[in-house]
């Protein structure tokens, strides 16, 4: 539960205006819809609430997601803009799904500079500080518990194992 | 098989240490009347000693915190998908119920609550199957899209 | 406060408190189990596989799946063994596919010590000056099939008894005595063949 709370923190409070206006807005539509029905006369008042009120509820966490898909898109590096508009347009939330399925790990900025550097690399592109484990021969970067480079197979020796290595997200 | 015999085969397991107290005892009350055992349970003692005075070999120093972080990297891998595993089910689930909600708001318009309650089960279906190909193709051309470019991420 | 509390009075904490906090995965607790154990697991490991990279290797392998099955330790037994025996099946499990021989008993060098030896001929231990000895013994034990040379390390070098190696091993107690009879053997035997001069061949 912490983790869901952390992860929805990132929704942008437009998306939760959105999803709140969108769910009353589907309320009416299906208020408007089933008004005159014949066949809903015949149902007890807490149902005919129940139908207009809670179906449309799932609307909330829906638009919700689009929210998350484009922060999290945002944070992670990657083309947040087009992430969103297939979130919103392909049919049946199959467009978030997709983006659960191939979104990159999070970006962890340079403690020196600031830059966003992908996952992966040993140094920091902008200002060369030492942003991972780097093999002593061929500098490339190598994971922690690795006994030798994967790049230039040198074996890696006493190197002091940074506390808090990026975790690959 | 004769005592002497039998004694014979139990030297170097006494001399090792692991003989019950009465084996041991019948060797050493063996080996004090019997001079060829005496001399081969020493030359065992002999071999006993020079395999506890091995030197032993040490670990290299960086081998306990390499350790210490591959197995909390896979933890934390493990941890992370463990997660997936749940936002991906809670995911589809939720794709079906507005699917459903959809389908039903869709037939309210259509001809009112009786042909959402009455409906055939063919229609449904009708519906069903025809959204989920539309929303298929389009996620697999999104998909071909995307993952083309992605190269290899899987590594170790 | 609770720490103090579950201290033992020699200031160690006991091992279920330790067994305990791994399994909640506390990264203290784990770097604490992984230095204590280092040399000696790392030392059994070695002798096994007799190659230190593959040990190095094995040795993290055998954290990852203690911590991987931490659920199904029973805290009633000893750790030790535990680990151990986790050691044990991957080295066991190493060594069948890259040197399956080396699990063979039947070798020379595992063959019971023939009986009609003539008891005044010289034991090639008692040739070598002192400082000779260790240096021979360590040859003559990388000529042994893995599995002896692994009863040996436990009995002498970890001093354990045969219900402890038996448990690690995961075989019968009469095995391991007989195991570590035709390990003794073996090693004996391999000394006369590599270090006697003018020995037999």
């Amino acid at each position: 539960m912490n983790r869901l709370a952390q992860e929805m923190r990132i929704i942008p409070r437009v998306a939760w205006l959105i999803a709140v206006l969108a769910y009353l807005a589907l309320v009416a539509i299906v208020i408007f819809a089933t008004g005159h029905d014949p066949k809903m006369q015949t149902w007890p008042s807490w149902g005919l609430a129940a139908f207009r009120g809670l179906m449309p509820l799932v609307l909330i966490p829906y638009i919700a997601l689009i929210g998350y898909v484009n922060a999290d898109a945002r944070r992670r590096g990657m083309r947040y803009v087009m992430w969103t508009l297939l979130a919103i347009f392909i049919l049946h939330g199959l467009g978030i799904i997709l983006y659960f399925l191939l979104r990159e790990p999070i970006i962890t900025p340079c403690p020196h500079c600031g830059t966003l550097v992908k996952h992966g690399f040993a140094f920091c592109p902008v200002c060369g500080t030492a942003v991972g484990e780097a093999c002593p021969q061929c500098r490339r970067a190598v994971e922690p518990g690795w006994s030798h480079c994967a790049a230039c197979g040198a074996k890696l020796g006493n190197q002091a194992v940074p506390e808090s290595s990026p975790q690959p997200h | 098989m004769s005592e002497h015999a039998s004694i014979r085969e139990l030297l170097s397991l006494a001399a090792a240490g692991v003989l019950d107290p009465d084996e041991q005892r019948r060797v050493e009350q063996h080996a004090t009347v019997c001079d060829a055992c005496r001399r081969e349970l020493e030359l065992w003692q002999g071999y006993s000693r020079e395999l506890v005075r091995l030197p032993a070999p040490v670990a290299p120093k960086y081998l306990a915190d390499r350790t210490r972080a591959r197995v909390l990297e896979k933890r934390a891998a493990a941890a992370e998908r463990r997660w997936d595993d749940i936002v991906l089910a809670v995911l589809v689930l939720l794709c079906w119920t507005v699917s459903l909600v959809a389908w039903v708001v869709f037939r309210l318009f259509n001809g009112g609550m009786s042909s959402v309650v009455e409906s055939s089960f063919v229609t449904i279906l009708e519906w069903l199957g025809a959204s989920t190909l539309f929303a298929w193709l389009t996620a697999a051309v999104a998909a071909v899209m995307l993952g083309s470019r992605r190269g290899v991420r899987r590594i170790v | 406060m609770i720490l103090a509390a579950l201290m033992n009075s020699d200031g160690t904490l006991s091992a279920v408190d330790e067994a305990a906090r791994l399994r909640r995965g506390d990264p203290d607790a784990l770097a604490a189990a992984i230095t204590r154990y280092q040399h000696r697991l790392y030392r059994y490991l070695l002798r096994l596989v007799a190659d230190p990279a593959m040990a190095e290797d094995l040795f993290q392998q055998t954290w990852v799946r203690v911590m991987e099955s931490m659920r199904s330790y029973n805290p009633a037994r000893s750790f030790e063994a535990w680990l151990f025996s986790v050691a044990h099946n991957l080295a066991i499990d190493y060594l069948r596919k890259s040197r399956p021989e080396s699990l063979d008993e039947s070798l020379p060098s595992g063959q019971a010590r023939a009986d009609g030896l003539a008891q005044s001929a010289p034991d090639a231990l008692e040739c070598l000056l002192e400082w000779e000895r260790a240096e021979a013994v360590a040859a003559a034990l990388r000529h042994l099939p893995a599995i002896h040379r692994e009863v040996l390390t436990l009995r002498f070098e970890e001093d354990l008894k045969l219900e402890q190696m038996a448990e690690i091993v995961q075989i019968p107690l009469s095995t391991v005595k007989s195991r570590l009879r035709r390990a003794l053997d073996g090693l004996r035997d391999s000394l006369d063949r590599h270090s006697l001069p003018g020995a037999k061949q």
